[in-house]
């Protein structure tokens, strides 16, 4: 491989890393320094908190892998494998044919990873997976998700990529997820982002169509959000770019190494927010016993309004800008 | 009508808290000017909505040309002034949650200091605290201000800090005199119960003993007036003593309380057998610890003969394991200090917020009527009356900040009181916080200390 294809394929922290990455860790650096306390009681926190939300059984199965089933072996952009995105993984290849891969139309194929990735992989705050892995434990961040996602997408022949970026989210998520931890509440209220988030695009019909599989289904009635839909844009609903987007075939070697600090760093920050997304996700199921998913969503949608939490903390923002 | 300030207390507000007329804006001719505050036929709602509207300008126009901080949010949300012209326009005004006061940079008193000049609409002049401590420097700030300073149990690791100039404190105190005065007017000066420590900055203290020097001193009774510092409040908010010198303050603080208690109530025996009128101010766990005492000894007193007041405040978690009624809670009082339920009142009030509202025989709560009520929805919406949402109110008595505050709190506001004819809207008695919002009420840290107490007590009683 040589070094134009690790380039296509994203394999360095080039611009768009860096830039993320400058206007986001050093103020995290800068409070640690400034708030030790904060450091020390995010790594105490919590001990009652799940490391993370892996389930002790799989809501689904993953077939036996045989040599006859159908997948890509292409060496084109967007379709081969890249870090943690191994569309090749006997595991993926075996899903990829049980949702539908060469039976299905594209969309409707591509309808079914969304469904399953949004409805069976939990969603929690760990160390980052492979595409694989994700699928056999059955959990993940919005980025090992969407490893999956797109590894299931290129095994059925869709050409999919990565949309990443500094995500402002709903009022909300940010309850849910960054006042977990006073720690990470701080460092976000600063920037007013968040570090990075991502969503996956699928090229369908010559047009690459957004989707997003970070927030599994039971997310949503509890924190009276719509429920995501297949080629639906999450910036018109609950989360949207605050800098710019990038969208790269794959993702960084080393980012696995780099993405596993913040929890050995910051455990007691991970389980706090483990313990919000359980406690969350068990209202989702309460909510969605009296209610149909579709049936929620059509009401929802009918009132909703994305309030984001930019909006909450405007005069904040007016200080800041301000100065002294 | 009866002039209700012809007495002792009415006469040391206005010396303490009066303003000169030359001076007098809107919002002053309501606090010091009217005759009442809750008299339906004064107040005629037509006519206070007038008032209110006009403070409500006056004070918008205050923070515009004043606060460059408000100035530019208020350009950030294109608003301006003169885009208010009819009640309905109050909407529009730029609001500031509540958690926006506790986002100093550091607990270090000069970078409060730099964080509070920025958001204040008035002048604090140079900062020459040579101390490194917050609470010297709220001492600092206070005498620099001339006013009032206080702050919250910082729960959450982040104390809310709220800083009334001498104008704001004036006004706000001479309408919680005045208010007192009208609900129970006093026979000669009554005795002024308060059943905490006045030497803190925390705010239901705080509040609580300023409002003690209206009453001379031989007629002013406190619990301890052992120092409640900020971290001690903040230790007492989280309950955990993490060194040993922590678990020796949280012990004797325990054991200054009950003993404190102990005072209080052959206090309350002496007052009552020499038929004194006392004014008693309370968060309702410290009054229900001991009205259980009380009970338990089979002791009972008759301050209703005295004309005599109880008001609650701060917070109405009692018992973790069980919920007791406002009706309950005056029941209760009647049943042991002998205080009908009209003289019993419950108070809704905030740290930002500059009026209260009383509870009245219904348990409704009435708002001061120049607090402009709103109750918003999820996306800041505004719904109506009847509707549950989150509290939001226009505050034309802050001088020193803008007081257009969105809270925590749950309520739902109704336009008039089903049961008394007090006038203007009402807030049903069953206020809680909102979905996501951090705890809130000092009362209730001092709860948390006394929480073993009640279970012992609830134990004897077989409950």
């Amino acid at each position: 491989m040589g070094l134009r294809e690790w380039k296509e394929k994203g394999y360095f922290f080039d611009l768009d890393w860096t830039r993320t990455f400058g206007r986001s860790i050093p103020s995290l650096i800068f409070l640690s320094i400034r708030h030790p306390l904060l450091v020390m009681n995010a790594n105490k926190g919590s001990p009652d908190g799940p490391q993370n939300l892996r389930p002790k059984k799989l809501p689904y199965e993953i077939p036996k892998f045989t040599k006859d089933m159908k997948h890509c072996n292409s060496n084109e952009r967007y379709l081969r494998p890249t870090f943690l995105c191994d569309p090749l993984d006997p595991a993926i290849i075996a899903m990829a044919n049980k949702l539908g891969a060469y039976e299905k139309s594209d969309w409707d194929y591509a309808e079914s990873v969304f469904k399953f990735v949004n409805g069976s992989i939990r969603i929690d705050f760990s160390s980052p997976k492979t595409a694989g892995e994700c699928l056999r434990w059955g959990h993940g961040t919005c980025i090992d998700k969407l490893n999956l996602f797109i590894a299931l997408c290129r095994a059925a022949g869709i050409k999919a990529r990565y949309r990443l970026y500094s995500p402002q989210g709903v009022e909300a998520l940010y309850n849910l997820y960054m006042s977990a931890d006073p720690l990470v509440q701080k460092w976000v209220d600063n920037l007013n982002f968040f570090v990075l988030h991502g969503s996956g695009e699928s090229l369908i019909d010559g047009k690459w169509a957004i989707s997003d599989v970070s927030a599994d289904f039971y997310h949503g009635p509890p924190q009276k959000i719509p429920i995501p839909h297949f080629g639906e844009d999450p910036a018109d609903l609950w989360i949207k770019p605050a800098k710019g987007v990038w969208q790269p075939e794959g993702l960084p070697l080393g980012f696995r190494l780099l993405g596993s600090l913040p929890f050995l760093m910051f455990g007691g920050t991970g389980r706090a927010i483990n313990k919000n997304i359980r406690a969350n996700y068990e209202d989702g199921l309460e909510i969605l016993k009296t209610i149909s998913l579709e049936e929620y969503d059509r009401e929802i949608r009918k009132t909703y309004k994305p309030k984001w939490h930019d909006s909450a903390r405007k005069a904040s923002r007016v200080l800041d800008s301000l100065g002294k | 009508m009866e002039n209700i300030n012809d007495n002792v207390l009415s006469r040391r507000a206005d010396e303490l808290f009066g303003r000169p007329r030359e001076q007098w804006t809107t919002i002053d001719e309501i606090i010091y000017g009217l005759p009442s505050y809750y008299d339906n036929v004064v107040n005629e709602t037509e006519k206070m909505n007038k008032m209110r509207f006009k403070a409500i300008k006056e004070s918008l126009n205050h923070h515009y040309g004043k606060s460059k901080f408000y100035n530019q949010l208020c350009k950030e949300y294109e608003f301006r002034p003169d885009d208010v012209r009819n009640m309905k326009d109050l909407e529009k005004i730029p609001m500031l949650p509540d958690t926006f006061f506790k986002e100093y940079p550091a607990e270090n008193p000069k970078e409060v200091f730099e964080w509070l000049n920025r958001i204040s609409t008035i002048e604090l002049g140079n900062y020459d605290y040579g101390g490194k401590d917050l609470q010297g420097f709220l001492r600092w700030a206070q005498d620099r201000i001339e006013g009032l300073v206080n702050h919250s149990s910082g729960t959450t690791g982040h104390y809310s800090f709220m800083f009334r100039d001498k104008v704001t404190f004036h006004r706000f105190y001479y309408a919680l005199v005045r208010s007192l005065v009208e609900i129970a007017p006093p026979k000669d000066e009554p005795h002024y119960v308060y059943p905490g420590s006045p030497n803190t900055f925390l705010t239901i203290g705080r509040w609580l003993g300023e409002i003690g020097y209206v009453f001379s001193e031989p007629k002013r009774h406190f619990l301890t007036d052992r120092e409640i510092s900020m971290s001690i409040a903040r230790l007492m908010s989280t309950g955990h003593a993490k060194s040993l010198k922590e678990k020796f303050i949280l012990k004797a603080l325990k054991k200054a309380m009950i003993k404190g208690e102990e005072k209080m109530l052959t206090l309350l025996e002496d007052l009552d057998k020499t038929g004194e009128q006392i004014y008693m101010v309370t968060p309702p766990f410290q009054l229900y610890s001991m009205m259980l005492k009380m009970k338990e000894r089979g002791m009972k007193l008759n301050f209703g003969e005295s004309n005599s007041l109880i008001v609650t405040g701060g917070g109405w978690k009692i018992l973790e394991n069980r919920k007791i009624s406002e009706q309950e809670f005056a029941t209760m009082v009647e049943d042991t200090l002998g205080v009908p339920a009209d003289r019993y009142i419950d108070l809704y009030g905030m740290s930002e917020m500059n009026g209260i509202a009383i509870s009245c025989e219904g348990r409704y709560k009435h708002l001061h009527p120049w607090i402009h009520p709103m109750v918003l929805d999820d996306n800041q919406g505004h719904l109506g009356y009847d509707e549950w949402g989150r509290f939001a109110f226009l505050d034309p008595v802050a001088n020193s900040y803008p007081g257009y505050i969105i809270t925590g709190d749950r309520v739902k506001l109704l336009e008039r009181c089903p049961i008394c004819d007090k006038p203007g809207p009402v807030l049903e008695s069953d206020i809680t916080r909102m979905a996501g919002a951090e705890a809130k009420g000092c009362a209730n840290l001092m709860r948390g200390l006394m929480a073993e107490e009640f279970k012992k007590v609830e134990r004897k009683k077989g409950n």
